[in-house]
């Protein structure tokens, strides 16, 4: 029987835990247990046997832990092989009654991804692709990926497991007691993620109980359209006499389950501790319960890796800041690969109450396939708002959302043919709700009914492609007044229209209305009210504009959707103390970035720059306070924080220069290309010397941590940088700093080389043939002084 | 058996904090600093503990830990006449670390802050699951966790792999054995015995250390 069809008739029983058992049959800690599919093949297919016997239609295959192995195909073959035939023999030799079905077990990697930890995305989805692939060729019937507590890598596995078969998947995430994944997404981003991407169903097991699993269970009921799993433990460990028990009972673990049933979890099974014993008393307490199919829930959901956002009857704002049209200096950081001030956008974004950020790239001069990836990644390690991307360039778009870790929203397809050819796709494999316009080949209607033709013709084409209207939010495209008299009649009658008869999410660019008009803000205020008020879902907008900000909360005030108006109020304060002028003391800039006040700095210096000459604050003020923490720390009088806190108030004076200077000034000094080396995530020394060099008036390229030695090299090449200063913090990854700097003596002779980092010392760093070393980030604008000194020479 | 162990936190200790961000004598503008990224850091960090008790057998300078057996000197002297030790990994958790480092690209005078709370946490964190611990055992020898002394730190990965930490905590482990998130700890910790190393910045040969702690 088809297990599809069966699982919308039936409730389908898993199998209990497996290692646990193996663990009683003398299996030891931290042996392998794939192992046992080979060196006790009787006692593996006895266990298996005794889960059907108890009643289970899945039994898994004895090879959770082969995703940690990282063996070559035909080693993973063999094992595969074998512990699919394991569970194909039980199947046979069991004679109770049920459908029975063999699931390819597929647990984590035991690795975290990048960028918090070092494996790489695609080496994830490759490893779960192998075994994918010898599933498939051993004949499983489906694929279980289970106790994943990671959603960048379930989502790896997902891919793999999709791209790599047909058979149904089953996914599985290992909640903690606060109800989240331990690397942070809620069960309502799971079910966003996992959707998306066509997972079969999609659930929980491991870590805890079934009672400590029931509001996991209910919120993954209340968001799954898909039927839910649940696979818990027999409750907590506990050591007794020097022997771990689990402790609840079959009995007590088969009421729970059937009280999950009756709630709505159509999947069940046991996970560690769970015996034979427990699945068939669950199975006896769910026969014959009545349950309900899982229903469609019909919702437009993006997620990051931490939670959802649902564009439903509360609007949902979309930070428009990060696209460098008509932005000068986005233009410049997205050139000069300036990621800081990309974050330093996106942050503030979320701080003024975006929930979604647009993220746009698109230069002449840049490959956006390249480009788009790395800032989307980013942003995503720095700022957990779901992303809208935002591009025209299809290969940009497969490549952003295949590495997006979460549901994205894809902006845009249109009713153009190739558009949708091109989108639709992409949306399919690896989820996402698409932004559709409202035009096709011959542009854009001038009448709400041409529009809404486009529209229904876009979600006949999607449907096709197996994207559901849900996942579909139109925008009809908000046209300029001053150009065309009924523009922004035409655009809300179509939002109301594609709301109200296509049940479709709408979203518009707001500002576009006001072109040309005098006071824009008003009539986009006006405009933004109007929108919502026919039923607009999310509008594109800059948050930091404080009408439109306002007209939202005032929106949500008056139709219910803010309790006790709690964020008007919050909002309302908020504006009144940004709006008041920020405690300028009687200050000078040199004394406000000595004591490190940023905020000050930056206002003392816009107010200074009007009398006063760009050049001449530098060299009075800046350059003075500088010298003086500076010195301060080298005798230790100050300290690392008041040394960055001086670094970060001179940025920010700098900053503000940076305005009133036509083009980008001329560095005084040369290029250093920093690195923390290969093997070594830690950062925040190389931090704190790019932000002192940068203050002292170097051109600084920093090229991240984990950098491998070749990537060094070229970008000395490329800048002809006559500087490279490398840090390490570790003493395992010291070889890797000796190995970049063989790699720059022999390629790129010349470039003199400073390290630093806690394990160093000057004679270590002059064994490995360093020119320079950094005790501390005063010591290493030292150095890089004195090198760039001797390079003139 | 591996379990788990979790607890609320003593409040955040400003002075021990500071002395992880290497300032002796902070600035008023400093303190804020510090006091609001303790805040901002406090309110993400979730101390999780994971541990499990084994008997500890040696002879000379290899010391068997249950399953696991490492040879290390200064181990096996912390361990002497230990009837048994706790195999224990801790962590603060990721979002502390996804903080960090959007402060160590945006601020890094508050990423430094934040790194210090870390520091100071996962200490508290260990102290407060160790008195939980002496409670249970009786006297404690002091942590000693892979690195310390001559205990290698590639001992990291038998000891992740027998406290499954991946599936405990969330802490992994990378190629070059640094653990992640960041701000974790793991440690043998000798239940009984007769070693009583001295242990803090007093037996530590590393006169200038900017983390010193004053006598």
């Amino acid at each position: 029987m088809n297990l599809r069809e069966y699982l919308n008739e039936h409730l389908l029983y898993l199998d209990g835990g497996m290692g646990t058992l193996l663990q009683a049959e003398g299996l030891a800690p931290g042996e392998d247990p794939t192992e046992w599919n080979r060196t006790h093949p009787e006692v593996v297919r006895r266990l298996h046997r005794a889960y059907f016997d108890a009643g289970s239609n899945v039994v898994n295959t004895n090879t959770f832990g082969a995703p940690t192995l990282n063996l070559p195909e035909e080693e993973l073959q063999q094992l595969v092989t074998l512990a699919v035939s394991h569970v194909r023999a039980a199947a046979a030799e069991s004679t109770a009654p049920q459908p029975k079905w063999t699931a390819l077990d597929m647990g984590p990697t035991g690795r975290l991804l990048r960028p918090y930890g070092d494996l790489d995305f695609e080496e994830a989805v490759e490893r779960f692709a192998r075994l994918v692939r010898c599933g498939v060729r051993a004949g499983a019937d489906l694929i279980f990926i289970e106790t994943m507590s990671d959603s960048y890598e379930t989502k790896a596995a997902l891919l793999a497991a999709k791209e790599q078969s047909d058979l149904p998947v089953l996914v599985s995430n290992a909640y903690g007691g606060d109800g989240k994944l331990l690397t942070g997404a809620d069960p309502a981003a799971m079910t966003a993620l996992l959707e998306g991407m066509g997972a079969d169903a999609i659930g929980a097991n491991c870590s805890l109980g079934p009672r400590q699993l029931l509001p996991v269970a209910a919120q993954l009921l209340e968001r799954a359209s898909v039927p839910v799993l649940m696979k818990p433990n027999a409750g907590l460990p506990e050591s007794r006499n020097g022997q771990t028990l689990y402790n609840v009972t079959p009995q007590a673990f088969a009421a729970a389950m059937a009280e999950m049933a009756r709630q709505g979890v159509r999947i069940l099974g046991g996970c560690c501790g769970t015996t034979p014993d427990h699945i068939r008393a669950m199975v006896s307490a769910t026969q014959g319960l009545v349950f309900s199919q899982a229903v469609d829930k019909g919702l437009t959901v993006v997620s990051s890796y931490t939670h959802a956002v649902t564009i439903g009857t509360d609007p949902v704002l979309i930070g428009e800041r990060i696209n460098p049209t008509g932005k000068k200096r986005l233009k410049e950081a997205l050139r000069s690969g300036d990621m800081d001030y990309i974050l330093a956008q996106a942050l503030q974004q979320q701080e003024q109450g975006a929930q979604v950020l647009d993220v746009n790239v698109g230069l002449p001069e840049l490959t956006e396939a390249q480009v788009l990836p790395r800032v989307m990644e980013e942003i995503q390690a720095v700022v957990n708002l779901p992303l809208q991307i935002d591009t025209a360039d299809v290969d940009a778009m497969a490549a952003a959302l295949r590495r997006y870790n979460g549901k994205a929203l894809i902006n845009s397809v249109s009713g153009k043919e190739e558009s949708m050819q091109a989108i639709f796709p992409l949306a399919k494999r690896y989820g996402g709700v698409v932004v559709a316009l409202t035009l096709d080949e011959r542009g854009i209607p001038d009448t709400v009914e041409g529009r809404m033709a486009i529209a229904r013709k876009i979600v006949d084409r999607a449907a096709q492609y197996g994207i559901a209207k849900k996942d579909l939010m139109f925008d009809p495209l908000a046209m300029t007044v001053s150009a065309q008299p009924d523009a922004a009649t035409v655009t809300l009658e179509t939002v109301e229209r594609i709301r109200k008869e296509l049940g479709c999410a709408v979203s518009l660019g707001v500002s576009n209305v006001s072109f040309g008009l005098p006071r824009r803000e008003a009539v986009n205020a006006a405009f933004f009210a109007q929108a919502l008020e026919r039923g607009l879902s999310a509008a594109i907008l800059n948050p930091g504009t404080p009408d439109m900000l306002r007209m939202y909360h005032a929106h949500r005030a008056l139709h219910a959707l803010d309790e006790n108006c709690a964020g008007y109020i919050a909002f309302m304060d908020a504006q009144q103390q940004t709006a008041a002028p920020a405690p300028v003391e009687e200050e000078t800039l040199q004394r406000a970035i000595c004591r490190g006040l940023a905020r000050q700095a930056g206002e003392l210096a816009a107010r200074a720059l009007q009398s006063r000459d760009p050049m001449d604050l530098v060299a009075q003020e800046i350059v003075p306070a500088l010298d003086q923490v500076g010195r301060g720390f080298e005798e230790k009088t100050v300290y690392l924080p008041q040394l960055l806190m001086a670094a970060e108030a001179a940025q920010a004076a700098f900053e503000e220069i940076r305005r009133c200077l036509p083009a980008a000034q001329e560095p005084r000094y040369g290029r250093v290309v920093l690195a923390t080396v290969q093997g070594d995530i830690h950062d925040i020394g190389k931090n704190i010397v790019r932000l002192l060099l940068e203050n002292y008036g170097f051109a600084v390229t920093d090229l991240g941590r984990d950098v491998p030695p070749e990537t060094i090299l070229q970008a000395v090449q490329e800048l002809k940088a006559p500087l490279v200063g490398l840090s390490a913090l570790m003493t395992t990854t010291v070889p890797a700093m000796e190995r970049t700097i063989r790699l720059l003596r022999k390629e790129a002779p010349g470039v003199q080389v400073m390290v630093g980092g806690a394990v160093l010392t000057p004679d270590y760093a002059r064994a490995m043939g360093a020119d320079w070393y950094g005790s501390d980030a005063m010591a290493a604008v030292r150095c890089a002084q004195e090198a760039m000194e001797r390079q003139q020479k | 058996m591996t379990q788990r162990w979790e607890s609320a936190l003593p409040p955040v200790d400003l002075q021990e904090m500071l002395r992880y961000a290497a300032c002796r004598a902070p600035t008023e503008e400093v303190l804020s600093l510090a006091r609001s990224a303790a805040e901002e850091g406090a309110a993400v960090i979730r101390g999780r503990v994971c541990y499990t008790t084994v008997p500890v057998e040696g002879e000379g300078d290899t010391v068997h830990l249950g399953p696991l057996t490492v040879a290390s000197r200064s181990l096996a002297a912390t361990l002497r006449d230990c009837r048994c030790a706790v195999l224990m990994a801790a962590t603060v958790g990721l979002e502390l670390d996804r903080l960090i480092a959007r402060y160590g690209r945006l601020s890094p005078a508050r990423g430094l802050m934040l790194q210090a709370l870390g520091a100071e946490r996962i200490e508290a964190l260990c102290d407060a699951f160790c008195d939980h611990l002496a409670a249970e055992y009786g006297p404690l020898q002091r942590r000693f966790s892979p690195g310390y002394g001559d205990l290698p730190l590639t001992f990291q990965k038998p000891l992740f792999a027998y406290l499954e930490c991946e599936k405990q905590l969330g802490l992994y482990l990378t190629e070059s054995c640094m653990m992640r998130p960041g701000k974790s700890v793991t440690a043998i910790v000798g239940v009984g015995g007769s070693g009583h190393e001295k242990g803090g910045c007093g037996s530590c040969g590393q006169k200038n250390c900017a983390f010193r702690r004053k006598a």
